[in-house]
């Protein structure tokens, strides 16, 4: 059986078209007054929850020593293959037998997954919550060794972006 | 007065930094977004990260009415003439973001047939890394674009179109 479909017949008071309009006006009032979600990034700035995958850094024992023992699990794991680790003999008497001697990962073939940080056995590398990053050269976002632990110097105590005096630190140029 | 004497007059440095100032407060992006990037883009023009408050709201398809190349997504071998022909078709002066790891590096996709950075064949400004990148990222990239146009210098131009 067919449906049959009745059109709307406008009323007078449609027709008048200026209660529709007032309406309308009345809810972009409404707006006016609400909370605004607009968030002014430069000055203010999206603080991500617990777990966001940003940045990477490289975690330390409390004496300094890098927990990384280079096994390459995470460049294993990588899907874009993006993390590049030269092994090598520790520099300290800590009972391990490799160290990292350069520990470099490509942020521009990156696509922060997170795999690393899951296959990592000693918690070594980790993703950070650090997001706004940009450079204007490819060498920039090349990021080596010291730089990911200067990154967890940055983020060890406390969420990057709840520190007050972080537009100072930040390491893309 | 040759054309050094020009550039140290101060009436057209004066003039070059109010051309500068209308550049970076109005760009008018071109989005070539082919992947999820260019959905994430949008994310970037609602009103949680508000483009439009750097003047960069009108988001223009036509190329000849655009200055800023917003690449966002894998290009294909066979996309590269597009978006070379679409970058040429660019008024100069002209600024390029390469928009999330496709783009810049060919991120996971290391085949054949994906472009791996949009850096070998046209000059690219700005990287933003991520998959895709923040919305935030997207806006301190245009930031950093803007602080390029604020660099431009009025006659480094030649009518044949090169820097």
């Amino acid at each position: 059986m067919a449906t049959i479909v009745t059109s709307y017949e406008p009323t007078f008071w449609d027709k008048l078209y200026f209660p529709a309009l007032l309406r309308g006006l009345m809810v972009t009032l409404r707006h006016f007054f609400q909370k605004k979600v607009t968030i002014q990034y430069p000055d203010a700035k999206y603080i991500p929850p617990e777990g966001y995958r940003g940045l990477h850094r490289l975690n330390k024992y409390p004496d300094g020593r890098i927990r990384c023992v280079a096994c390459e699990m995470c460049a294993a794991a990588c899907p874009s293959g993006c993390i590049h680790i030269v092994p090598g003999a520790p520099p300290w008497e800590d009972g391990k037998e490799r160290y990292p001697v350069s520990f470099d990962i490509d942020l521009l073939r990156c696509i922060f997954c997170g795999f690393c940080e899951m296959a990592c056995p000693e918690q070594a590398i980790e993703l950070t919550e650090i997001y706004d990053f940009s450079n204007s050269s490819r060498e920039g976002l090349w990021i080596n060794k010291d730089g990911l632990l200067e990154v967890y110097e940055m983020t060890k105590d406390e969420n990057y972006y709840m520190k007050k005096s972080h537009e100072a630190d930040l390491t893309s140029g | 007065m040759g054309k050094q004497d020009i550039k140290s007059n101060i009436l057209t440095t004066t003039v070059e930094s109010a051309i500068n100032w209308g550049r970076k407060n109005s760009l008018w992006p071109m989005p070539f977004g082919t992947a999820c990037c260019g959905i994430e883009f949008m994310a970037v023009l609602a009103s949680r990260t508000d483009m439009s408050r750097f003047g960069a709201e009108a988001i223009r398809f036509s190329p000849r009415q655009s200055d800023l190349l917003i690449v966002a997504g894998r290009i294909s071998i066979k996309m590269m003439p597009v978006l070379i022909r679409i970058y040429e078709q660019m008024p100069e002066p002209k600024w390029v973001i390469s928009m999330g790891a496709c783009a810049s590096s060919g991120g996971v996709f290391d085949t054949y047939s994906v472009i791996q950075g949009i850096d070998q064949f046209i000059p690219v400004d700005v990287y933003v890394p991520g998959c895709p990148p923040r919305p935030e990222g997207v806006v301190g990239s245009l930031l950093k674009i803007q602080d390029l146009v604020d660099k431009e210098k009025l006659f480094d131009y030649t009518f044949s179109g090169s820097k």
